[in-house]
């Protein structure tokens, strides 16, 4: 995304590849298996501010929450494989709107991500 | 249909005409083709850019990054912030609708006439009857062929059926129709019959002159008479359009108070009375595969409820719409993703009682204050409780409600059936969006509650009108592009007398 560092990025990356991780002996992809470089520039171009800035607030606080979160206390970088699903599991359903809105907005971005790559779409069954 | 871009035009452009557009949506469309075939000179000025119908792409990302405003992630704020949708293309949102039709209900019009009588002057229904009869001939307005329904349509008319609820296809704007299910970003076969398809071209064989890519930041006046508007164009040139005879705002109920307000034209509530239909959805999983992104987009409706406020509708989404409200993240979310074929998601539109308002907001962006009342949430619970049933009686296994605080998945219909009851009362717990947005520059006699007259005219500025949805007193409770282009095609007659 324009204008983020590239710790930024990195969280960002992680937490998509959490949210749609690719499954053992299937051939569709997840996240990241998935060349998204033009998908960052378009999706900066086209956002409007209060999406972009809820696309970094998704990613701060997703990244950050978990230090402060029981059963996690570790911040979302450093947490192996099973606990980030678990975390996002857990912060999809959490009681504070903000939350549960937060983990949907980067869940709609990785959706938008997914469908545009056209070897995605195929391997998902979606043609054309 | 001849259309200048503004990305093309550097320098500072002017123009003259009689008659001049802000938007070129149904609104704008139907004004500019009913004025230039009076043989007066108009211009039509559009935000958004021509996508041609060979360029309109397949993924849900790319058209709401091209086709819609703000990707469709404009925020309404409220007691629960809902994105609220609109198309910035040239033909405004007719290209990335539904392409449903319905004519104004008459219960809606004698609403309107019973709160004010003097509007029947400007809006009788004979006139109205016979424009609607013009408009469904002219856009090819028919049911829903099942030759190209698809599963997800067909499943609905089973599931009202069962139910014993009263339903129908959707009678559609399309010619040609093979179903392929990509109307929310643009018709690639140009079926739909969207404002680039017919009423554009037509306002342009009649010597209208078309701009995209112009944006209107101001109305020019004269005293108390707009006289032309002024703008820039993408390319970066100042644009000045002169009118002698009319300036019509046809820019959508956010877009046209703003334009008003910010040319410092605020008399009476405009901004105010901001109305809508929220809408929420249900997803169900059947055992045949249904592809919710194929086959007729929205093809079946379940009208029993109109009259409490509620409408049922078939969506069909790219996969990435269907994708995103599939339950869950993780590899729990990629194991779904492998099933989706197998997801249908119909809608509940909800006639909302709710009144919110659109003024300038940060960066000169629009703000849009709107929340749902206790009695829009009742409704929306007893939406989500009718769709989950419908889609149970249509065959579904389970049902996934999507509503934060009740079961993920319901199978059984007891169960669904108390929703109503047990659903949750706080609007943060639903999915919903908005859509087809009305009344912020109400039509009506009384100019401290009304910003234009019956006959589109503004109260205290000459020569300016209004012909968008933003006149109608409230909102319809069935889609309105018809009652849009019926109301603006009279606004364009009053213009020409």
């Amino acid at each position: 995304m324009k204008g983020w560092l590239p710790v930024e990025q990195r969280w960002l990356r992680l937490l998509l590849d959490a949210l749609v991780p690719p499954l053992p002996g299937d051939p569709a992809p997840g996240m990241s298996t998935l060349d998204l470089s033009a998908f960052w520039p378009a999706l900066s171009h086209a956002a409007p501010p209060l999406l972009r800035l809820g696309l970094r607030a998704s990613v701060w606080l997703l990244t950050w929450l978990p230090l402060v979160t029981p059963g996690f206390f570790a911040p979302f970088f450093v947490m192996e494989e099973a606990r980030r699903d678990r975390y996002l599991t857990t912060a999809l359903s959490s009681r504070l709107f903000l939350v549960r809105q937060l983990v949907q907005t980067l869940k709609i971005v990785a959706c938008f991500a997914l469908f545009q790559d056209r070897g995605a779409r195929a391997a998902l069954g979606v043609q054309p | 249909m001849n259309v200048t871009d503004g990305g093309t035009i550097r320098a500072p452009h002017q123009l003259d005409c009689d008659v001049v557009v802000v938007g070129s949506g149904p609104a704008g469309a139907a004004v500019a083709r009913t004025v230039a075939a009076t043989g007066a000179r108009v211009v039509v000025l559009e935000e958004g850019p021509w996508v041609k119908t060979a360029d309109f792409p397949v993924d849900a990302f790319s058209a709401m990054a091209q086709l819609w405003r703000d990707m469709g992630a404009s925020v309404a704020l409220g007691n629960a912030p809902m994105p609220l949708l609109q198309g910035r293309v040239l033909g405004g949102t007719s290209v990335v609708n539904g392409a449903i039709s319905w004519r104004l209900p008459k219960d809606v019009w004698q609403g309107w006439i019973d709160a004010d009588p003097a509007l029947e002057a400007g809006l009788p229904w004979d006139e109205l009857s016979t424009t609607f009869a013009e408009i469904e001939r002219d856009l090819h307005i028919a049911p829903t062929d099942p030759a190209v329904a698809g599963p997800k349509n067909l499943l609905m008319a089973k599931g009202a059926e069962a139910l014993g609820l009263e339903h129908r296809p959707i009678a559609r704007n399309v010619d040609g129709c093979r179903g392929l299910g990509r109307c929310l970003q643009g018709c690639p076969e140009g079926h739909k019959q969207s404002m680039t398809e017919t009423y554009l071209p037509d306002a342009s064989r009649r010597g209208a002159q078309i701009l995209c890519q112009v944006e209107v930041s101001g109305i020019l006046r004269d005293g108390r008479r707009a006289v032309g508007v002024v703008g820039r164009a993408a390319g970066g040139g100042a644009v000045e359009v002169r009118a002698d005879r009319a300036v019509v705002l046809a820019a959508s109920a956010v877009q046209t108070p703003l334009l008003l307000i910010g040319s410092g034209i605020a008399e009476g509530p405009v901004g105010e009375n901001f109305q809508a239909h929220p809408g929420t959805s249900v997803s169900g999983r059947f055992r045949e595969p249904v592809e919710a992104w194929r086959g007729a987009t929205q093809g079946h409706e379940v009208i029993g409820l109109r009259r409490e406020g509620i409408k049922f509708e078939v969506l069909g989404y790219d996969a990435a719409i269907v994708a995103s409200r599939l339950e869950g993240v993780g590899k729990a979310f990629s194991r779904q993703l492998r099933d989706m074929a197998h997801h249908a998601q119909w809608g509940a539109a909800i006639r909302a009682e709710m009144v919110g308002r659109v003024s300038p907001g940060w960066g000169g962006r629009p703000s849009v204050r709107y929340g749902l009342t206790d009695g829009d949430v009742a409704k929306v619970r007893r939406g989500v409780r009718v769709l989950g049933e419908l889609l149970l009686a249509a065959g579904a296994e389970f049902v996934t409600p999507g509503v934060h605080g009740w079961h993920e998945q319901v199978s059984d219909p007891e169960v669904m059936a108390r929703f109503e009851d047990e659903g949750p009362r706080d609007p943060k717990a639903y999915h919903v969006a908005i859509t087809h947005l009305f009344g912020t520059c109400r039509m009506g006699s009384n100019r401290a509650r009304s910003v234009v007259r019956p006959d589109f005219r503004h109260h205290a500025i000459d020569r300016l009108y209004v012909a968008d949805s933003s006149v109608f007193p409230t909102n319809t409770g069935v889609n309105p592009q018809t009652s849009i282009l019926a109301l603006a095609t009279l606004c364009g007659r009053a213009i020409a007398r």
